[in-house]
This record gives structure tokens, C-alpha cells and sequence, in this order.
């Protein structure tokens, strides 16, 4: 059995609806995997149907509900568009990942360009801001969670890759303050920080074979998470009711290595 | 955030150039922000987006300076930054330990002086909280 799947085999997500952007692939996918292996109907969000439509029909072979929508998250009308179809087709939306980004910014400071900022703002900071108003009204309707994808590097900073850490900080001030916002209309917003390995980590870790051995060193329990049976849990826990009091708040899910909270 | 970008540009091009010498003593950048940016407020998103953001730059930037720059934050009480439009004090259940937000000259300058002075430097990349006492975190 994997880890992402319950124990008793009742689905914790049984009857629900969650949105995934960036779902095509990498640590989206993995979430949206476990989420639908704890029953709910997963809507992957992405650009490209190359990936986001396979991953859909790979879960739907699995006996699985998925689906995939087209939903570039640079543009509003996209994301209400994702939005709408998701809640018309399913009937509702409880949860709403944002996990997308293009995060090629990198580099020192002195390097950096506004265009590699306006790209890295505009898929993490402002599609995290337009996912919530456009998602509001239907996280309103059934009490949902919104879950905002973060980094550890947004808490400690990165000499590597300080706008983007620069970015997943803000994502994460961003929730607290949503959370303390939307609290009173019965929605919840929290912040996932994994490190798991997904194709894009593998390929830095090709490129760098000593990240990944700095990335296990540093964990207490030693090894990369998985984006399905490690990371996965927590956004079954946060998209469902037995997180129902918590709101505001960052898991890191790094196998320890990040403890600074 | 743009703009703070901006700042840490045009700082990390004086880095550039190198050794400030003893009698400059090392270069120091200091951000003041509002406490909302540790903890959120209703009606403030922007204000605790941007300002985990600035944090999360400030940490970046003296990691990657190391000596060259070291930079710090102050957050203090959003009263003292706002007029009666801004976000409200939210630390804690408790009132601050000493008794209110304090007062920007004869409170907070001084941290200011603190930060700023090169002696300071050991302390890097984080977050002195001056609010009276009612963070109290981490």
C-alpha cells in the first residue's frame, strides 16, 4: 500500500473537488495523485496537454478521477476559466493548489533582470493572488482550503537563488495574510515547503551531483521525499476536514532538514 | 518588491567594487518593515506578502555578500509606519510587554543606529523584532 493512500481505504477526500495548477507533472502531480487516491476528483492545471492530459489519463488508468484543463496562470482569464469549468463540470471546488512557477530566475542579485522577476512574480506572487479572488467564491461555498506551494528557501533565503526565494516568501506572507482575511468566511489557506524529487530536482541533480547528496545530508531521515507518499499526505491533510483548525500556517515537508520554524 | 530589488541592486554593485576599507568599515543594509509581514492581517495581504518577501531578500542578499554587505531587518509596530489606514498591531493575545508600540525617536532610532553600525555586522540576515514586546518571536 502506498503511504499516500488511508489505512482503512476510506478516502479522506470522498466527494471532493481539487484544482491543481501545475499539475502536469513534478510535485503538482504528486499531490494531485494522493488527493485522488483519497477519492477526490482532481482537475490538473497546466499549459501543456502533453503532459497535463497524459498525467490525467494515468490516473484515470489507475481507476482514478482526473481531468485536465489548459490553464496558464500568467493569465487571469485562464485561471477563472480552469475555475468555472472545474466547478461547473464537478459541481464544486474545495481545494486549490498553486503550485505552478516558473522559477528560471537565478543567479546573484546584480545579475538579476526585472523581466526574470516580472516572470518569476508573475507565475508564483500575482497567479497566487489571482487563483485566490478567482477561486473565493467557491472556496466560500463549501468551506474550502486554498495551499500555496512554498520553499524552504523562502524562509532561510538562497545565495542561489535569492528572488526565488525572494518570491516564496512572499507567496508564504501572502497566506498568513489571506488566512487571517478569510478566516471568517470559513476558508483556510496554508503553505506547503517540500523537497521531493521530481523530474526537475533529478535534473539539477545530474547537473550538480552534489546537491543531491548536500539535500540527503541535510535531512535527519535521510533521504529525498516523494512528490505521491511523502509530500502527498500533507495536501490530503490540508485539503480535508481533519485540518479543519488549522489556517495560516507552513508545513515543511523535507524529511527535517529545514527545522527553523 | 520591485523597488527593494532595486535597493539590493544598486548595493550589490558597491560590493562589487570591492573592500570598503577600515575606515568605512563594512558595507551594512537595514530594511525596516512592519511587523504584519510575520504574521498576515485582514485587509493587508500585500503588506505581509511583501514584507516576508523583503525578509526572504535580506536573508538571500548576505548570504550571498558574506562580509562584503551584511544586511538586517527591524520590523516594528505597523502603527509607527502607517497613518490610521495601515494594518493593525496583531502579535499577541497579550498586550506589548512594554505597554505600546513606541515611539520612532526615542524607540526605535536607536535599534536603527544599532543595526546600522558595522559592529553589528556579526548579525546577518535577520529579523530584530522592536515592538515592545509583543512578538517576542522566534
Amino acid at each position: 500500500m502506498n503511504a499516500s493512500t488511508s489505512p482503512s481505504g476510506a478516502g479522506l477526500l470522498d466527494g471532493r473537488v481539487a484544482l491543481v495548477t501545475g499539475g502536469g507533472a513534478g510535485i503538482g502531480l504528486g499531490l494531485a495523485t494522493a488527493m485522488a487516491r483519497h477519492g477526490a476528483s482532481v482537475v490538473l492545471a497546466s499549459r501543456r496537454s502533453e503532459t497535463g492530459e497524459a498525467a490525467a489519463v494515468g490516473l484515470r488508468a489507475e481507476g482514478l478521477q482526473a481531468s485536465w484543463v489548459r490553464c496558464d496562470v500568467t493569465v487571469p482569464a485562464e485561471i477563472a476559466a480552469a475555475v468555472l469549468s472545474t466547478a461547473e463540470k464537478l459541481g464544486r471546488l474545495d481545494c486549490l493548489i498553486h503550485n505552478a512557477l516558473d522559477g528560471s530566475a537565478v543567479g546573484p542579485l546584480e545579475e538579476a533582470t526585472n523581466e526574470g522577476w516580472a516572470t518569476l512574480a508573475a507565475t508564483s506572487v500575482r497567479a497566487s493572488y489571482d487563483c485566490a479572488r478567482i477561486a473565493h467564491p467557491h472556496l466560500q461555498a463549501t468551506g474550502g482550503s486554498l495551499v500555496l506551494l512554498t520553499s524552504a528557501a523562502g524562509m532561510e533565503g538562497s545565495e542561489a537563488r535569492p528572488l526565488y526565494a525572494m518570491a516564496k516568501a512572499a507567496q508564504r506572507g501572502f497566506a498568513k495574510g489571506l488566512a487571517a482575511e478569510w478566516g471568517p468566511d470559513g476558508i483556510r489557506v496554508n503553505c506547503i515547503a517540500p523537497v521531493a524529487m521530481t523530474p526537475a530536482l533529478a535534473g539539477a541533480i545530474r547537473h550538480d551531483p552534489s546537491l543531491g547528496e548536500r539535500l540527503v545530508a541535510r535531512a535527519p531521515l535521510g533521504r529525498i521525499g516523494d512528490p505521491v507518499d511523502d509530500v502527498g499526505p500533507v495536501a490530503v491533510f490540508l485539503a480535508g476536514d481533519l485540518s479543519r483548525h488549522v489556517t495560516g500556517q507552513t508545513v515543511v515537508v523535507d524529511g527535517g532538514g529545514f527545522r527553523g520554524l | 518588491m520591485v523597488e527593494a530589488i532595486g535597493v539590493a541592486r544598486a548595493v550589490g554593485n558597491l560590493v562589487d567594487l570591492g573592500d570598503p576599507g577600515p575606515e568605512s568599515g563594512p558595507r551594512r543594509l537595514v530594511w525596516i518593515l512592519p511587523t504584519t509581514a510575520l504574521g498576515g492581517s485582514a485587509g493587508f495581504v500585500g503588506v505581509s506578502a511583501a514584507g516576508e518577501g523583503i525578509r526572504a531578500l535580506a536573508k538571500g542578499a548576505a548570504r550571498q555578500w558574506g562580509s562584503s554587505c551584511t544586511t538586517a531587518v527591524l520590523a516594528v509596530s505597523p502603527t509607527l509606519l502607517f497613518d490610521g489606514s495601515g494594518p493593525p498591531d496583531e502579535g499577541s493575545l497579550s498586550p506589548p510587554a512594554l505597554g505600546g508600540p513606541g515611539d520612532v525617536t526615542t524607540d526605535v532610532a536607536s535599534l536603527v543606529d544599532l543595526l546600522a553600525d558595522p559592529r553589528s555586522r556579526f548579525a546577518t540576515g535577520g529579523t530584530l523584532v522592536a515592538d515592545g514586546g509583543s512578538w517576542m518571536a522566534p
